[in-house]
């Protein structure tokens, strides 16, 4: 028996192993959270936790296929603060006094896609930095990053724009939809479509599997005829792309496009993503993951707010979790092969 | 013949311009700076760009930075990256502010920081060469890890340890980074001198430095030399955790409390300035001093543009510089392989 | 009197400073060393001789503790000797100048001559007279070496000179030098010979390994042969009549008759290279036909996989590569797409994507076949694979099995199988059976003959001249850079006078 389940798991591959091995510890940390946490295993809650972390999961989608090859992208919190601060510029109406409140007056969807265009120009300096120049990605990511949250003051001076805006723009950010007698976000709703669209990229089409040969050996996949450098460009334009739509959605919402909105997404990206089981040294890892990740994120933080922690609590919380992530897949891999 | 004298000329200049740009860089950022606040209102509030409060001022704000890009340049050299500078840097002060607050004196808060900023870089040099962790990443991971640290042990959360509070700190709190020393400039400066020294001499003198090289040069031929990759690379992180202490002191004591905030964005400062004073990011060389230098530029430009423009222009001018810094850094460097 | 004889006879008994007994070394499938045992005597310089893959560098590894020994032992001056690093192979008494070069290039000559033996005082670094001394080693070597000079503005000979000197002065009672030669000049070549013999009058044992025979002639007191691992003879050089015997020794009766001409002869050209030269190639200009197998055969560094590199499009070149009739200015991806296809030396690091699985590395050099619009087909990869698998008699249980957790064989077979998947019609070769067992090798050479069968041109580089002279219609003899000859293979190869050409005999 305890051999068969030996062979069973041998014949899992790796990757599949390690978001295994990461749901387990999803599963068990939310067992705990439930006896420890006064509250916590009611509905509502068990709901916010799915559902208010959303943005999590599309930037850890976009972070996965980033970490899959080795490097990083600091600049998603920069970028998520330009697109939101940008999409409300766009969407203000022309008519008014104060500098703050004038815009472009356009409507909703036009802006959107603007700012997009504009948070790709950011993916593009990315890329063309680490694909052309070979310039380590965390460097210039943070550069760009800086940069990104720069325009976003400059336009927002230093505060947020929220004056002056049509009903219309908290459309997509507000919008409900009602499956039975419970109600669920359409961002939550844009978020799944996004990850299965990205589930289906990544495992049932030639670029996602390109991702993986760049990141399990790059050396290996130049000589196999794959334009290494342009691949990791195009990840980088579609993590800006990624960002951009969280900032846009983000700032449809709250009705408003803050300028400091986003400050250490990139690090929570990062977590996500570390916790959802993709490997640091690239290679491995699933959107899947980033998912799981997300949920494990969730309820580590839910957890300590139920459990009347202070807020400051989330730093240490958030460091000490990843850290743990990381070391427990080192070890089970290496357990694995021995 | 004539052409071939002239063409070494020009290849001097070259290699000149590429050793000494950051200068040059420098001396226009002054000029430029001198100009501006000539013009309008000026820096800081009172008289020229180049007038005495002025430089004692942006020597007073440039301290911290220019003692974290030292031990930067120092771990950079090695091949390797320590994030949590800025974070540590905060701890530190914050220990060095509760330690203060509950009466004991100067040298004992000293120490006490001093002491955490070791036990922050050993931390750092475990995971990464203990555990194998990425550099990058470990770091990262501490640099959470040492913020959540200082912002917990902080009794009034946020606000951080002022002097107005009901615990208040001595009037001498800030004595160490405002007060004057010696021609009008505060001790902090002349430890961040005897500092800049002690990483010099550190570099060039002893086995440490030279070993440092050698490990960012070629890390095989340094193990096959005999060198303990492991040893050293905690070394440098414990150096860097030492002077991230000091850093976090001088901002306490500049800003009068023990801001656990402190140090926000510093790895950033530190990767501008290491990066326009050319240390290759591969790794095995580069110039502390050159580093320092790039240090006071990135002050000198994301501080001084507040005459004209502002606050919010600085997150802007902070990554256009970086990415300047990255292209220029990129260009020395590839001019080097062709010459 | 009887005082003297006693030291005299003290000496005869530790007359050997190192013993080799019953050394054997196992790799999975591979047996690089067998059983090797011999003495090297005291104060000699002892040169180590054979074929590529004779065992010579594995030997060497056990001695400086690189790799660890399955069984055997080894004496150095009679007691048990073991080092677990190259370290602590120093600090006991041996010191070996490596074929790679192992300088750090940011640090200055003088800083690298005492990397790792500074001699220090509260950490601080002294210049004691030992620094002088090492100095003065390097002086007597090359006086143009300026040791406050950074290591990255010297040439690669210079580098090697630095190495030798630090190597040289380290104090040790045996100093193994691999391949010192390969990068230097006739006049740098005649200095490290002065050098060599000044340390056995200083009581140095040398251990010299080198694929110029003359150099062996020249330098050597004792020489040891090793074939296939195993150790054929050691004695005096004086004992050997010539070059030819030498050779003989180091290829032994091999039977060469496994080469098996082609069905057709080949008549088309496939690939025409004419003058190409870059930093390591000089003026290589050769020929391949469609359905023929052509070998290139040199020692190491002699530019074998250089050639591969540039009709790859790896690095750059002068001259002009014309292929199918076309000029061809390529890069990998454009490489492929015209049809030609690379095995690389380093099926590891330069083949193969280990962390998938077989399924998802057998389908990357021409991807579009098993995808439309983008979308892959899992149910045509699948089939490829199980194809190639079948074909190739790749041994899993699973297609979704790691490329990691197979053996050398099979990890070989998958990248043969990445390139078959490609189409290609011309196949660059870089050491194909490198690191693998018997019977997979044979299978490989199977496959190459397959492939000849149905029209496809094979180049094959390699450094066994087994491999090279029983599968080539033709082989090119590289030595240095340079194209030497062009051999027919007709069945009737003098391999002796392969050997002594490929060693820069006339």
């Amino acid at each position: 028996m305890g051999k068969q389940k030996k062979k069973l798991l041998v014949a899992l591959s790796d990757e599949l192993f390690i978001i295994l091995f990461m749901t387990g510890v999803l599963l068990v940390l939310f067992g705990i959270a439930c006896i420890a946490v006064p509250n916590f295993a009611c509905k509502s809650n068990i709901l916010a936790l799915l559902t208010n972390n959303w943005y999590l999961v599309l930037l850890g989608i976009g972070t996965t296929f980033i970490v899959k090859t080795g490097n990083m992208d600091m600049s998603l919190g920069g970028i998520v603060a330009m697109a939101g601060v940008l999409v409300a510029f766009f969407c203000q109406g022309t008519d008014a006094t104060r500098t703050l409140d004038i815009g472009l007056g356009l409507s909703f969807f036009p802006a959107a896609l603007l700012a997009i265009l504009c948070c790709m120009v950011i993916g593009l300096i990315n890329a063309f930095f680490i694909a052309r120049l070979k310039v380590a990605s965390l460097i210039i990511t943070l550069g760009t990053g800086f940069l990104a949250r720069g325009i976003a003051q400059i336009i927002a001076r230093g505060a947020q724009r929220s004056t002056n805006l049509d009903d219309s723009f908290g459309l997509v950010g507000k919008m409900y939809v009602q499956f039975g007698n419970t109600s669920i976000k359409l961002s939550v709703i844009i978020m799944l479509v996004i990850l299965i669209i990205f589930y289906i990229i990544e495992k049932k089409t030639v670029f996602g599997r390109t991702t993986y040969y760049v990141g399990a050996n790059a050396k290996a996949a130049k000589l196999s005829g794959i334009k290494a450098d342009r691949h990791l460009g195009t990840l980088f334009l579609i993590n800006s792309v990624l960002a951009a739509i969280v900032g846009i959605v983000l700032a449809s919402e709250f009705l408003a496009g803050y300028s400091t909105r986003g400050k250490g997404f990139e690090f929570d990206a990062l977590c996500v993503t570390l916790l959802g089981g993709t490997s640091v040294a690239g290679g491995f890892g699933s959107v899947l993951g980033a998912f799981i990740g997300t949920m494990t994120f969730s309820i580590v933080t839910n957890a300590a707010g139920g459990m009347l922690l202070s807020p400051d609590w989330t730093f240490i919380l958030k460091g000490v979790v990843t850290f743990l992530a990381i070391v427990a897949q080192r070890y089970a891999l290496d357990k694995r092969k021995a | 013949m004539k052409k071939e004298s002239l063409l070494s000329r020009k290849f001097d200049f070259k290699k000149f311009i590429q050793k000494n740009y950051i200068y040059l860089f420098f001396f226009l950022v002054i000029i430029v700076f001198s100009f501006i606040s000539a013009r309008g209102t000026t820096w800081f509030g009172r008289g020229h760009f180049l007038s005495s409060y002025n430089l004692v001022s942006l020597i007073r704000v440039c301290s911290p930075t220019i003692i974290l890009a030292c031990g930067f340049t120092f771990i950079m050299i090695a091949g390797y990256m320590d994030l949590s500078v800025g974070s540590a840097m905060g701890l530190c002060g914050v220990i060095y502010a509760l330690i203060v607050r509950a009466g004991y004196p100067f040298i004992v808060g000293m120490l006490g920081a001093v002491g955490v900023g070791i036990l922050c870089g050993l931390i750092n040099g475990v995971i990464v060469t203990r555990l194998r962790i990425t550099p990058v990443i470990a770091t990262l991971v501490t640099m959470m890890a040492y913020r959540g640290v200082a912002l917990l042990i902080v009794p009034d959360k946020f606000s951080g340890i002022k002097s107005t509070d009901i615990l208040s700190l001595p009037t001498w709190f800030g004595d160490y980074s405002r007060g004057k020393f010696l021609l009008g400039l505060p001790p902090a400066f002349y430890v961040a001198v005897v500092i800049i020294v002690i990483i010099v001499v550190l570099q060039r003198k002893t086995v440490i430095g030279k070993y440092s090289a050698a490990i960012g040069g070629n890390s095989v031929s340094a193990q096959l030399a005999g060198i303990s990759v492991a040893k050293y690379v905690s070394i440098l992180f414990v150096i860097t955790g030492i002077l991230a202490a000091f850093a976090g002191v001088t901002q306490a004591s500049y800003s009068g409390m023990g801001d656990p905030l402190s140090g926000y964005g510093m790895e950033t400062d530190c990767i501008i300035a290491v990066l326009l004073g050319g240390t290759a990011f591969t790794g095995g060389e580069g110039s502390t001093f050159k580093s320092v230098i790039g240090a006071m530029i990135i002050i000198c430009i994301t501080t001084g543009i507040l005459t004209v423009v502002d606050a919010y222009y600085q997150d802007f001018l902070k990554g256009a510089v970086l990415i300047l810094a990255v292209t220029m850094n990129k260009l020395i460097n590839s001019k080097e392989c062709l010459a | 009197m009887l005082l003297f004889f006693d030291v005299e006879w003290g000496e005869i008994m530790s007359e050997n400073i190192l013993e080799i007994r019953n050394l054997t070394k196992e790799y999975p499938g591979v047996i690089a060393l067998n059983d090797v045992s011999f003495d090297i005597r005291k104060n000699t310089v002892h040169c180590l001789v054979g074929e590529n893959g004779a065992g010579k560098s594995t030997l060497i590894k056990v001695i400086t503790g690189a790799i660890q020994r399955t069984k055997g032992e080894i004496l150095l001056n009679g007691k048990e000797y073991h080092a677990a690093n190259s370290n602590e192979a120093r600090v006991k008494g041996v010191s070996t100048l490596f074929q790679e070069l192992n300088v750090v290039d940011q640090l200055t000559v003088e800083e690298n001559l005492t990397l790792g033996v500074e001699e220090t005082k509260f950490g601080f670094i002294k210049n004691t007279e030992k620094n002088a001394q090492v100095i003065k080693t390097l002086k007597s070597l090359d006086p143009s070496i300026d040791p406050k000079q950074s290591v990255s503005s010297l040439c690669v000979a210079k580098k090697q000179i630095v190495e030798i000197a630090k190597a040289v002065s380290s104090n040790a009672d045996v100093i193994i030098m691999d391949e010192p030669t390969a990068s230097l000049s006739e006049t740098e070549i005649q200095k490290l010979f002065g050098i060599v013999k000044d340390l056995r009058k200083n009581n140095v044992t040398v251990i010299y390994i080198s694929h110029r025979l003359d150099e062996i002639f020249e330098l050597a007191d004792d020489v040891t042969v090793m074939r296939d691992g195993r150790h054929i003879e050691t004695k005096p050089i004086t004992e050997v009549k010539d070059r030819v015997e030498l050779i003989r020794m180091m290829i032994g009766k091999t039977i060469y008759e496994a080469y098996i001409p082609p069905e057709v002869k080949p008549e088309e050209n496939i690939l025409q290279v004419e003058n190409v030269s870059n930093k390591k190639l000089k003026n290589i200009s050769f020929n391949v036909k469609k359905g023929e197998i052509v070998g290139f055969y040199g020692l190491i560094g002699a530019g074998k996989t250089e050639i591969a590199r540039a009709i790859y499009g790896e690095d750059p070149f002068h001259g002009t590569i014309t292929f199918e009739g076309k000029p061809f200015h390529p890069t990998p991806h454009k490489a492929i797409k015209a049809g030609v296809a690379l095995v690389p030396e380093e099926r590891r690091t330069q083949g193969l994507f280990t962390m998938l699985t077989i399924r998802s590395n057998v389908p990357v050099m021409s991807m579009n076949k098993v995808a439309t619009m983008g979308f892959l087909n899992i149910a045509q990869e699948k089939a490829a694979t199980k194809k190639y698998i079948d074909a190739l008699n790749i041994v899993t249980h699973s297609m979704e099995k790691e490329v990691a957790k197979l053996s050398g064989g099979n990890q070989q077979k998958i990248v043969f199988a990445k390139s078959l998947f490609s189409d290609a019609d011309l196949l660059m070769l870089d050491e194909p059976t490198r690191g693998i067992d018997v019977g997979a090798k044979s299978e490989i050479y199977t496959i190459i003959r397959n492939l000849r069968k149905e029209g496809k041109s094979v180049m094959i580089f390699s450094s066994e001249l087994t491999e090279i002279v029983n599968m080539c219609d033709r082989i090119y003899l590289l030595y240095d850079g340079e194209l030497c000859t062009c051999i027919e293979n007709g069945g009737d190869i003098d391999t002796q006078q392969i050997i002594h050409i490929v060693t820069g005999g006339e």
